[in-house]
């Protein structure tokens, strides 16, 4: 299962079009700095970070379920193996891994290895509560509720804080039944 | 822990290998960050002009860190001195490390002395961006006057930059131009081409007049052109060893 998901994510990424990721990552640090001239608060850019990443995540997944053709996932954990081995692959160029499931399989940790929104990036002293790659949470918690299911995506390890890879931590709250927006007899 | 791990751990950011630059993200990501930057910048301001002013801000410091990646990586360390040169640097080599691509054109205006235009038939950024009718000549395109005004700046030509849509004849969407116009405090950008230009000459007059004595008196004034034009001394050296011979 792992090798074929890992390789329609390969395929995917080959067929969309692609720009420099130092544009992507030189933009992104000016999304942050702008930020933070603003709001100051080191936690109000982090919430604000997320809100935009939930922002991209809402729409981000219409587009990957056009252009992957992954089949509808049975459970959590095939959820998990999609996001990361065709959706980090097809919109940011590399893959992550999934690990660390706990009892009932309704909590994953996401490993990144290698990120492009921190090349050239350290954090000054000033804004060492900061968790610079927010934006990605917030895309993957948007992304997943538009497909009905509520989760909560927290940052474990951040390399930009000492550690040596980059990992969040994704927990499936619930999953919403879909809702028609119209009664039948109408 | 330092070295703990699979991936080698740097303390210092400076120390990490720099990469060589090919890595790829998809179109669609960075269309859906820079969508967000404009949206976040939409809720900050009232008006166009304001908008238009912090996407140009945001845009400055990717130009500034850009030149200082392209001078390190592609450039061997060396700047641009002269004003073409930094153009003609930031037409293509800025463009296709960015854009993927050299820009359309470059031209030099008709009105005014210092200014230059860069024109793109569609910019990267606005790829997926409509541009609502009450928003009248707003260009997201700012970002990338911001970032060709971080590289000008950076190298020593501050200028002001600006975009501008110009609707073309036959081309249901409009062609965008990236007006730069120099910004030069006394006289004008061609007197400062024109001292560096005597300058180079000068040091060459020096160089040969020790060199190779009175008796070439004659042949200097084209050696002189020459080698100012090529601006490398080792061509100097090659031209005063065919003038030996000569001799």
């Amino acid at each position: 299962m792992a090798p074929l998901v890992q390789r329609s994510g390969d395929a995917v990424f080959a067929n969309v079009e692609r720009v420099n990721a130092e544009l992507f990552t030189l933009t992104y640090g000016a999304i942050v700095r702008q930020l933070l001239t603003d709001l100051e608060e080191v936690e109000e850019v982090n919430k604000q970070l997320d809100q935009m990443g939930y922002n991209i995540g809402i729409r981000l997944i219409d587009e990957f379920l056009a252009k992957s053709n992954v089949s509808r996932c049975v459970e959590f954990k095939e959820t998990a193996e999609v996001i990361a081995k065709v959706g980090f692959k097809m919109f940011l160029g590399v893959t992550a891994s999934v690990a660390n499931w706990d009892a009932d399989g309704a909590s994953c940790s996401l490993i990144l290895e290698d990120n492009p929104l921190v090349d050239f990036v350290e954090l000054p002293d000033t804004c060492q509560g900061l968790y610079y790659c927010n934006i990605l949470s917030g895309v993957i918690r948007g992304a997943l509720e538009v497909v009905s299911m509520k989760t909560e995506v927290n940052w474990v390890r951040d390399m930009l804080r000492g550690d040596d890879a980059y990992e969040l931590r994704v927990k499936l709250l619930k999953q919403v039944p879909e809702e028609y927006p119209y009664k039948d007899d109408e | 822990m330092i070295g703990v791990g699979k991936v080698k751990q740097y303390t210092n950011v400076l120390d990490k290998p720099l990469s060589k630059g090919k890595q790829e993200v998809s179109l669609s990501a960075f269309a859906f960050l820079f969508s967000e930057l404009v949206q976040y910048n939409q809720t900050q301001v009232d008006n166009i002009a304001e908008l238009e002013r912090r996407l140009e801000d945001a845009g400055y410091g990717v130009g500034v860190r850009v030149l200082e990646l392209l001078c390190h990586r592609d450039k061997g360390n060396r700047r641009e001195t002269r004003l073409l040169g930094i153009l003609s640097f930031v037409h293509s080599t800025v463009w296709k490390v960015l854009f993927g691509k050299v820009a359309d054109s470059l031209e030099k205006g008709t009105e005014h002395e210092d200014e230059y235009m860069i024109s793109e038939k569609e910019l990267l950024v606005n790829r997926f961006i409509s541009i609502p009718k009450d928003m009248g000549t707003f260009n997201c395109g700012a970002f990338v006057a911001g970032i060709v005004r971080g590289v000008l700046d950076s190298a020593g030509f501050p200028a002001t930059v600006s975009a501008h849509f110009v609707p073309m004849e036959g081309q249901q969407r409009p062609r965008t131009t990236i007006l730069i116009k120099f910004a030069e405090e006394d006289g004008n950008l061609a007197q400062r081409e024109r001292e560096i230009c005597a300058k180079n000459a000068a040091f060459m007059w020096i160089y040969f007049r020790r060199k190779c004595g009175p008796a070439l008196l004659s042949f200097q004034g084209r050696v002189v052109l020459f080698s100012a034009r090529t601006n490398g001394l080792s061509a100097a050296r090659m031209r005063e060893r065919d003038l030996h011979i000569m001799c």
